[in-house]
């Protein structure tokens, strides 16, 4: 059995807004082969193999779950990128920051990436910030890792965060994907 | 008589013009009689076993529903998380279906230790009930089915 990699996709808006239903109809149209279904506070879209759920919150929060083979998962994010920020236009044409976060269930040398010099051993959780606007927060369990990304801005090009994740996924370290003039802090959650 | 038997009559009636409506039903009484089995079978009914799978495939989808309403509701506390974790975990024990049980409760326990984030937790809990979902497909999923429909959405997206 292909194990599937999970993605939650979300982008919040900066300031709370009142989605209205003219709005979900142009979203709906959009997504027009997907199942449609409300409850309390969300509108919800599923795909009929329940790969793709995107869901869209009264207060404009769109949110999607992705499951996805390992091998195909840079590309998908950078479509989900592309299909959540044509979603977020039908709501406002304000900032929204993102927060992606993905399973990952290839292997990550996760000693290689902080360096050898820190004992990975006593980690959960890790938090980095990889530029002014970029955190990256990385959790395991056994041999799979959460890597997740917040970036503040709305961010118009997802090629720095995907760098950043295949060279994590290549066996690169820390200090070879930051910026010398970026401060990197490093906190950890321990068991 | 309901209308689809008065339709298979009148299709059967062009067929014999000289047969009456009491003969035609009672050829048809006969012929069900004799035939049954290898209607059954044309049929294909499910099997015993294929109704197992599609009702633990049934039950490991309304979990993730559950699960997806968490991730969705930042606002739900521990122990009101917790408390769908558990419900789960009990339903999964209660129908014999021990290892996912027990990868339940160790998902409760690391919420209740707190040693990752609710986030996080969910997000792992989602995984597992996708791969039990996964494992009770009877054919291999085509890989590049989802990459596909992203695809699609990616061109439309342009528009």
């Amino acid at each position: 059995m292909n194990k599937k990699n999970l993605i939650d996709y979300v982008s919040i808006p900066k300031k709370e807004i009142n989605v209205d239903l003219s709005q979900i109809t142009s979203i709906k149209a959009f997504l027009k082969d997907f199942n449609f279904h409300t409850s309390r506070e969300w509108y919800n879209f599923t795909d009929k193999d329940e790969d793709i759920e995107i869901s869209v919150s009264k207060t404009g929060i769109v949110a999607i779950t992705l499951r996805i083979s390992p091998e195909d998962t840079e590309k998908a994010i950078a479509l989900l990128d592309k299909i959540s920020k044509k979603i977020c236009s039908f709501i406002s044409d304000k900032d929204f920051s993102v927060e992606i976060s993905i399973l990952e269930k290839r292997k990550i040398d996760m000693k290689q990436f902080i360096g050898k010099e820190i004992d990975i051993k006593e980690f959960r959780s890790m938090n980095f910030k990889v530029s002014p606007e970029v955190k990256m927060r990385i959790s395991s369990r056994d041999e799979e890792h959460i890597i997740s990304f917040r970036d503040s801005r709305d961010s118009k090009d997802i090629s720095r965060l995907l760098n950043i994740y295949s060279l994590i996924l290549k066996g690169k370290e820390l200090r070879e994907l930051t910026p010398i003039e970026v401060d990197v802090t490093i906190t950890k959650s321990v068991f | 008589m309901s209308e689809g038997i008065k339709e298979i009559i009148s299709i059967i009636k062009e067929e014999y013009p000289d047969a009456s409506e009491g003969e035609i039903k009672k050829a048809i009484i006969d012929f069900v009689n004799s035939n049954l089995s290898k209607i059954v079978a044309e049929i294909e009914l499910p099997s015993l076993k294929d109704l197992r799978i599609s009702s633990r495939k049934e039950l490991y989808r309304q979990a993730r529903s559950q699960v997806k309403t968490e991730k969705l509701r930042e606002d739900r506390s521990k122990t009101e998380l917790v408390r769908t974790l558990t419900a789960i975990q009990e339903n999964f024990s209660d129908r014999g279906l021990k290892e996912d049980a027990n990868k339940f409760t160790k998902h409760i326990k690391d919420i209740e230790e707190a040693s990752i984030t609710k986030k996080e937790a969910l997000m792992y809990i989602d995984s597992d009930l996708s791969e039990m979902i996964k494992r009770e497909e009877t054919s291999e999923e085509d890989r590049s089915r989802t990459t596909k429909k992203l695809e699609e959405l990616g061109e439309d997206a342009n528009e």
